[in-house]
């Protein structure tokens, strides 16, 4: 058994529905190929590192899959360039087996998140700081101004 | 003059790390330089079995628009 993970690009501005009908359409691309879907689920919505199509974001759809067979990979491949609705994929063999994708939103891929957390917390402490500074800072500048 | 060496290390070695994804781009940002060239092995101080898994790991996220082929944002401002 090989196992092989499909990462592509679905349109932006598609809705839940639509996402889900494109979905249903990879996925049924591969019935009766003796094929096992171990997870496929939408990853994030994300901002490309370049333009594609004149579109700046894209939605990652992660499928990773089993199987013993690959000739139906060219045919697969063909019918991924041909939907309009896909801008860009991949199909990577791995390594191991996946885990089985959760619901949960995973920590791992995403660095905005709890560094936007730490950033805050980080972001307070320190305005406090130097709000204290500030606060002692200007007074005597000011009474030496004064003075002189 | 005297000349400090900085002690070089391999990253993935150090962390324990085997197998290099090409989704984690966060692991991945440290490895390319501003413009987004993959920066030298004599820099990063990798081995050169992770660094190959590394430059294939890269390659393929600038594939798929995960990480950019060349940074073009600095040439505008």
């Amino acid at each position: 058994m090989r196992y092989y993970e499909l990462l592509y690009i679905i349109n932006p501005n598609f809705e839940q529905d639509r996402l889900n009908k494109v979905m249903e359409n990879v996925s049924t691309e591969l019935n009766g190929k003796k094929v096992s879907i171990i997870n496929h689920y939408v990853w994030s919505k994300k901002r490309l590192a370049y333009m594609i199509q004149k579109y700046k974001y894209g939605t990652f759809v992660i499928l990773q899959f089993e199987t013993e067979k690959y000739d139906f990979f060219i045919d697969f491949e063909k019918f991924l360039e041909l939907d309009k609705s896909i801008l860009r994929h991949q199909l990577v063999r791995l390594d191991t087996k996946p885990d089985v994708h959760e619901d949960k939103p995973e920590d791992l891929y995403v660095d905005e998140q709890p560094n936007a957390e730490v950033v805050e917390k980080v972001g307070k402490e320190s305005s406090s700081v130097t709000i204290d500074d500030k606060e002692t800072e200007p007074e005597e500048t000011k009474e030496e101004i004064t003075e002189g | 003059m005297a000349f400090i060496l900085k002690r070089k290390f391999c990253y993935f070695k150090e962390n324990g790390i085997t197998e290099i994804d090409y989704k984690d781009t966060k692991l991945l940002r440290r490895f390319i330089t501003e413009q987004g060239k993959i920066k030298p092995r004599r820099i990063t101080g990798s081995s050169s079995k992770m660094h190959r898994k590394l430059v294939r790991a890269i390659k393929r996220a600038r594939n798929i628009a995960l990480m950019p082929f060349v940074n073009t944002e600095q040439e505008g401002s």
